[in-house]
């Protein structure tokens, strides 16, 4: 399984920066991932997505710890993040690059609609596959995934010039 | 389907083909709604710049340690911290001039003889060296085996058809063996207009598929054994 694991290493790594907020904690969700997935390897359907599998994994280890920091009263109010990034996010974020930016707008969004770009925005899964990866239903990833960029625009390019 | 699911259904290649006509011609009766898409496309590219740097990092032996995998390899790659070149540079043609002046063919399978079912599977067990016979009187030599810095495990390989000769480099994924380059012995080709690269008389017809698959030194014959012996599985 490790040389499996190594082929997909690099998306594994960009998926886990993309859900994780930031480089150095997607590699530690990376690392997680790994670990628990070497652990459970019997575990593994044999003939299925290593990717998908190891996907799910992530996004379960990513809800664990977001529950041990709700616990701990930690957890950011990710509609107040956005509200405030919705007034004068554009003047918070101006003379950053582009692409910084472009993170930030990714942090920003809940964790169900950042996993969801991740999959299909950045991996280039299929509707089918990512509704399967996260267990939800197909109609749930479209409406999902519609709101996620237009919260995505809505950072990047300022209020005004909102999607629809 | 409200209009910002339209907009992300035609992004993704969701609508079916008559919601996609419709759409089309939508986007050109109005020009607000193209420049919206246009933004939210431009947005996907953005996002995906803006984490693309796993992407373009070399799986290298620190990062496979550092995302605790590199445990169970370093009993098999052999050390390479040493200033001789890796092995397969000094590696010699082993048919001589023929082959020498070959001609590469990238991603090209087109010999005669075998197929690729018993292809992967002499891949699989047969150690470098030794011959094994594919049926239809096609024959393939394992020569040696490496690891690409994808993780795969690769292996070069002379394949002889009728009287043909062809070298090439296969590499293990999911348990099958695709070939990645083959290189064929220019007195002996059948069909020179199928011919796509033509590399020098003195060019190892190879060597860019080595640099691209950022090849290991050789394993020695103990470690291909044991990957033998193991199906080819790190753990």
């Amino acid at each position: 399984m490790r040389t499996e694991i190594i082929a997909i290493l690099p998306r594994l790594r960009r998926f886990c920066m993309a859900i994780a907020r930031g480089g150095d904690a997607g590699d530690d969700l990376c690392q997680a991932t790994i670990e628990r997935a070497l652990s459970r390897a019997d575990q593994f359907e044999q003939g299925s997505r290593l990717d998908s599998w190891m996907y799910r994994i992530a996004q379960n280890i990513m809800i664990d710890q977001a529950r041990r920091k709700k616990t701990r009263g930690h957890e950011i109010d990710v509609d107040d993040a956005l509200t405030l990034v919705g007034d004068d996010g554009v003047q918070i974020v101006e003379g950053r690059s582009e692409l910084a930016r472009a993170r930030e707008a990714m942090a920003a969004l809940p964790d169900d609609q950042r996993t969801l770009m991740a999959l299909v925005v950045l991996d280039g899964k299929s509707y089918k596959e990512a509704a399967d990866i996260l267990d939800i239903p197909m109609g749930t990833v479209m409406s999902r995934i519609a709101r996620a960029r237009r919260s995505i625009d809505a950072y990047v390019h300022g209020v005004e010039g909102a999607m629809a | 389907m409200n209009r910002d699911e339209q907009i992300v259904a035609f992004l993704d290649g969701r609508l079916s083909d008559s919601e996609m006509n419709a759409f089309e011609a939508e986007l050109e009766q109005n020009a607000e709604l193209a420049e919206e898409v246009a933004r939210i496309a431009g947005n996907d590219d953005l996002l995906r710049a803006a984490f693309d740097g796993p992407m373009q990092e070399p799986v290298d032996q620190s990062l496979i340690e550092r995302m605790g995998l590199g445990a169970a390899e370093t009993s098999i790659i052999a050390n390479a911290a040493n200033d001789n070149p890796p092995l397969w540079r000094r590696w010699q043609w082993p048919v001589g001039g023929a082959i020498a002046a070959c001609l590469a063919l990238v991603m090209v399978w087109q010999s005669g003889g075998g197929s690729d079912d018993a292809f992967s599977g002499a891949m699989e067990t047969t150690p470098s060296s030794v011959t094994a016979s594919l049926g239809d009187q096609t024959k393939v030599t394992p020569q040696l085996t490496f690891a690409a810095n994808d993780g795969r495990f690769c292996r070069e390989f002379l394949k002889e058809s009728g009287g043909n000769a062809e070298t090439g480099i296969a590499c293990r994924s999911k348990g099958t063996w695709t070939i990645e380059a083959l290189a064929k012995g220019g007195a002996a080709l059948q069909n020179p207009g199928e011919i796509a690269t033509a590399a020098g008389a003195d060019t190892n017809a190879l060597d860019g598929a080595y640099e691209r698959l950022g090849a290991s030194d050789p394993f020695d014959a103990a470690a291909e054994k044991a990957l033998i012996d193991g199906k080819w599985d790190r753990r």
